[in-house]
């Protein structure tokens, strides 16, 4: 049992990642080809998981419905929605769901007249949010928030025509921010990141990092 | 048993995109303008008869064709010496035929007074200067194999444009229509959709690129306007190869740093307190978090990025979270974890009630309590506030990778009077993690967080390694600028990427 808890993934992870890495490197096309059908591999595994994934999201909504728990009026949205779709979606206009998904009628409706506007208005939201977080970053409490105001208020104003109204520095200060420090900084963040990810990846392919199947 | 093999396999999955980047080079971008849908054995016939060589512009000499080094096996490369009389308003055009004989089709046209040696070190170095004399360009897509696939193709392609024209012009018709009259001639359109289908899965119109190990042959000419052009003729066979000298300096580095993973590795094996590393506030402030909230007796949430199983980010952010949930099983918090990828909640719902079984209460795991929001990224936004606006969670984590949500999620956060710690790599959202939350780890430090917060010290001695090559590139990236600038690029060209 502990074989298959511990060793397997574990063996799965050296193998795999082995090729993964070894694909940065050879070119050939037979390793291609084994790269390749990994990939595909990888592709079916996920068609699978979204099945897990609607199973998980529909069984929490239904559990809340019969709890009654707080707010399980969303839920029973959901549920309404769901099986909505679902049943559009098959139904397909007619040509039911052995066939391609139809690219007319009523599920194009949905997606376009309240998918689409209510993923929209979340993203509207975002500009209040900004301002709302940018409110209480820029009450410039210390050294370093009232340095970001100042910043802030330069890169700000050097991007809209009347900062070069006021000044012809104002842009070329607003520029230098943007391509000097700030690009400075994300290098820095990137080089981080990178160096992160290859030590991570090594971790788990020579198995030092074990916390994602729950060990050390 | 089941749980454990879709565990397996999720591991592989991320694995396998763990390094990679794509391994077909586009040498498309190189190469100028790559004719797609051109293929017709009847035209290319026809431009052999109309256009016999009058040798009005000279024909290209020395021309070569050698085999791509560093590749799948898919390209060639043409090269010869820059002609005297060539014009920026010239073009030069590359035909590609399986045999002497043709059918040629043209896979490659490009200005006259472009595509040089120079333009690619990778393959002839740097010493530009030389090199200018020379064109050379890198041909991958491949001439028809057989004339009749290329017609077969070609009146496939004829008969879906035929059929998409019909169906667009029978839908702009309806859209004109009352309801009850387009529902009459609705079959129709349907019977009209299906053929389509039918006709583009019979034979997708597609570009062929070259097949390793088959002798192509290749012509070159100049052309001006309409004049007529003298052409050279080579042929050769594409190859693939087994390493890519490209990235030799990618592979040093690699090399250094599992060097380094593993000398620290068996330092740490001998005297395991010799592993320092600096305090990382976030991580600190990780057991506070959790002790507010059973305090307050309010849920915990962790809120997983958008990003799948094949982005580090995600793994770094799994790891981070058997951490977490170690702890909070010590104290019997109620911990809620949110999930924007099926796979990802199969491999978070293993690791949670794994870290329970780990802390002695695996009574604690409940398996709704890891679940799936929704994989739309507005919608995951959406559910995740309101739930944070219900349910006022004590604690927030955050960790992983974030696109535009990062602001709506964490702004609510904190409106709903969370203590929030997030942890990223994704720069351009930084900013609002920074702003909005209590404590936020940048870019590296997602990814030592799991070591930090184990202290195993194996996984620290990862972090040393990876702190000694940090150093190392500074290193290099200080010298590279210092040699640069008094006009030494060796080593720029040395740490060069293609």
């Amino acid at each position: 049992m502990l074989f298959f808890k511990r060793q397997l993934p574990l063996a799965i992870a050296f193998i795999f990642g082995l090729i993964g890495f070894l694909a940065q490197y050879i070119p050939h096309h037979s390793f291609e080809a084994v790269y390749n059908e990994l990939i595909s591999w990888v592709r079916l595994l996920y068609a699978f998981a979204l099945i897990l994934g609607t199973y998980s999201l529909l069984r929490l909504h239904f559990k809340r419905i019969e709890r009654k728990t707080a707010g399980y009026g969303y839920s029973i949205i959901l549920w309404i929605g769901f099986s909505v779709t679902f049943a559009i979606g098959m139904y397909n206009e007619g040509d039911w769901f052995l066939t391609g998904q139809s690219r007319t009628g009523m599920l194009m409706w949905i997606y376009d007249y309240i998918f689409k506007p209510a993923g929209a208005t979340m993203f509207s939201v975002l500009a209040f949010f900004i301002a709302s977080a940018a409110y209480r970053t820029f009450r410039a409490r210390t050294m370093a928030a009232g340095m970001l105001l100042v910043a802030a208020i330069i890169v700000m104003i050097g991007r809209i025509p009347i900062g070069d109204m006021i000044s012809e520095h104002i842009p070329t200060m607003a520029m230098w921010l943007m391509e000097v420090p700030n690009a400075a900084v994300k290098r820095g963040i990137f080089l981080g990141v990178a160096l992160g990810v290859v030590a991570t990846s090594l971790r788990i392919i020579f198995g030092i990092e074990r916390a994602y199947l729950g060990g050390d | 048993m089941l749980k454990t093999r879709a565990l397996a396999l999720s591991s592989l999955s991320f694995l396998l995109a763990l390094l990679l980047l794509p391994v077909e080079l586009s040498a498309q971008e190189q190469i100028g303008t790559l004719t797609e849908n051109d293929s017709s054995t009847q035209v290319e016939t026809e431009r052999e008869v109309i256009a016999p060589p009058l040798k009005s512009l000279s024909a290209a000499t020395g021309l070569e064709a050698t085999d791509a080094p560093d590749d799948s096996g898919h390209s060639v490369i043409l090269s010869w010496p820059v002609i005297e009389d060539e014009s920026p308003q010239q073009m030069y055009v590359i035909e590609a035929a399986p045999d002497k004989n043709g059918p040629w089709r043209k896979v490659v046209t490009f200005k006259a007074n472009t595509s040089y040696k120079a333009d690619m070190p990778q393959i002839y170095g740097w010493d530009k200067d030389a090199l200018i004399n020379d064109h050379a360009v890198i041909v991958n897509t491949a001439p028809p194999t057989k004339a009749f696939n290329d017609l077969r193709d070609k009146n496939n392609y004829a008969k879906q444009q035929a059929l998409k024209k019909e169906l667009e012009s029978l839908e702009g018709a309806l859209a004109e229509l009352d309801e009850q009259s387009r529902e009459t001639f609705k079959p129709e359109l349907n019977e009209l959709r299906k053929q389509l289908k039918e006709v583009e899965s019979e034979a997708p119109i597609k570009v062929a690129r070259l097949e390793f190990g088959h002798n192509y042959h290749f012509r070159l000419y100049r052309t001006e306007g309409e004049r007529p052009y003298e052409m050279a003729y080579v042929d050769a066979i594409p190859e693939g190869n087994w390493f890519n000298t490209n990235k030799i300096n990618n592979l040093a580095i690699a090399l250094i740093l599992c060097f380094f993973i593993f000398y620290y590795i068996v330092r740490a094996r001998r005297n395991p307190e010799d592993i320092f590393i600096r305090r990382i506030p976030g991580l600190e402030a990780v057991e506070d978090a959790i002790g507010r909230a059973t305090e307050m007796g309010k849920p915990i949430f962790f809120v997983h990025g958008l990003t799948d199983m094949s982005h580090i980010s995600t793994v770094a952010a799994v790891n981070i979270l058997g951490k977490i949930t170690e702890r909070v099983a010590e104290y019997g918090t109620t911990f809620k974890v949110t999930n924007r990828d099926p796979v990802v909640l199969a491999v978070s719902q293993e690791t949670v009630k794994e870290s329970y079984l780990r802390a002695g209460r695996p009574d604690l795991y409940q398996e709704d309590h890891v679940f799936f929001v929704s994989q739309d990224q507005f919608s995951y936004a959406t559910g995740v506030e309101g739930m944070f606006l219900r349910e006022k969670p004590a604690s927030v984590f955050y960790f992983g990778y974030y696109f535009a949500e990062a602001l709506l999620l964490t702004e609510t956060g904190a409106h709903a009077g969370a203590i929030q710690i997030a942890g990223t790599d994704s720069y351009t959202q930084l900013p609002f993690f920074i702003t909005t939350c209590d404590y936020t780890l940048m870019g590296e430090e997602l990814y030592a967080a799991s070591a930090y917060l184990s202290r195993n010290p194996k996984l620290l001695a990862s972090l040393k390694a990876q702190d000694l090559t940090k150093g190392l590139m500074i290193i290099f990236i200080l010298l590279g600028t210092l040699l640069s600038t008094l006009g030494f690029d060796w080593l720029v060209h040395m740490m060069a990427t293609f």
